[in-house]
């Protein structure tokens, strides 16, 4: 995975101020059985950490199948007990027909662009 | 400035709970690790560490440059996974950066390997 972080406040001192900052994942070519597992532990190793504001960039993803969602919809689930959230940036049209059906936007929040993200997450 | 993290499973058990014994992190630090980038990096390692990981690797396969503050931020985060009995190791580092750490005597606190598959294998020890 690719990732990094956007700082919503800079903060000048050595402790991580986890509201601050919003970690970016790239999820690209295909989110199924054999990748998803990855890409779960990472998240959950990061929310486990302290994480608590999620942004999964999917511009590269081609294709997502059910345990793919299933990863989404569990980081949800756990960032959400925390205060936190998570949610999709730039989903193409090749997996908005994926994830249109089962009417994944409801319970995730999707956006087009970062600074659309930015300022949801400035304001939970 | 993007950072790449791969799991790495030693072995292939697919349970709900996630065993952090049998993973390994690695991390592919992009090509300068400095003071701009350097925090990012360590909010990434000691939240990953906090979250679970025990066993990280640190890839410098693309690095031509590391400034004072990025090797501080390996130190802490070996200092930080020594305590919960993790380790921390390197591989493919240039001989640029080898003559830096050759300096400090960085190679005798992390160990440096030849490879990916080397710095893997070290892994299987640790219990």
């Amino acid at each position: 995975m690719i990732s990094d972080i956007f700082h919503l406040i800079k903060h000048h001192d050595d402790a991580i101020h986890y509201d601050s900052f919003v970690v970016r994942v790239m999820a690209a070519d295909v989110l199924d059985m054999d990748s998803a597992g990855d890409l779960r532990i990472f998240l959950r190793t990061l929310i486990g950490g302290g994480v608590t504001k999620i942004a999964v960039d999917m511009t590269g993803l081609d294709f997502i199948d059910s345990s793919g969602i299933g990863v989404l919809i569990e980081a949800a689930k756990h960032l959400r007990q925390h205060g936190g959230d998570i949610v999709l940036l730039a989903v193409p049209e090749r997996v908005q027909v994926i994830v249109q059906p089962v009417r994944l936007n409801r319970f995730i929040k999707m956006f087009d662009t970062l600074d659309e993200v930015k300022n949801f997450f400035r304001h939970i | 400035m993007n950072m790449q993290f791969d799991v790495i499973k030693v072995s292939q058990v697919s349970a709900d709970k996630i065993d952090y014994t049998t993973l390994i992190f690695k991390v592919t630090l992009p090509q300068k690790v400095d003071i701009d980038n350097s925090k990012d990096l360590w909010i990434y390692l000691k939240t990953l560490v906090s979250g679970g990981a025990q066993k990280i690797f640190i890839d410098l396969q693309q690095v031509n440059y590391i400034d004072s503050s990025g090797i501080g931020v390996l130190i802490n985060t070996a200092k930080l996974l020594r305590k919960q009995k993790g380790d921390i190791v390197m591989a493919n580092v240039s001989d640029d950066i080898k003559s830096i750490f050759k300096v400090i005597r960085l190679e005798e606190f992390i160990t440096v390997f030849n490879s990916e598959v080397e710095a893997v294998k070290s892994f299987s020890y640790i219990r």
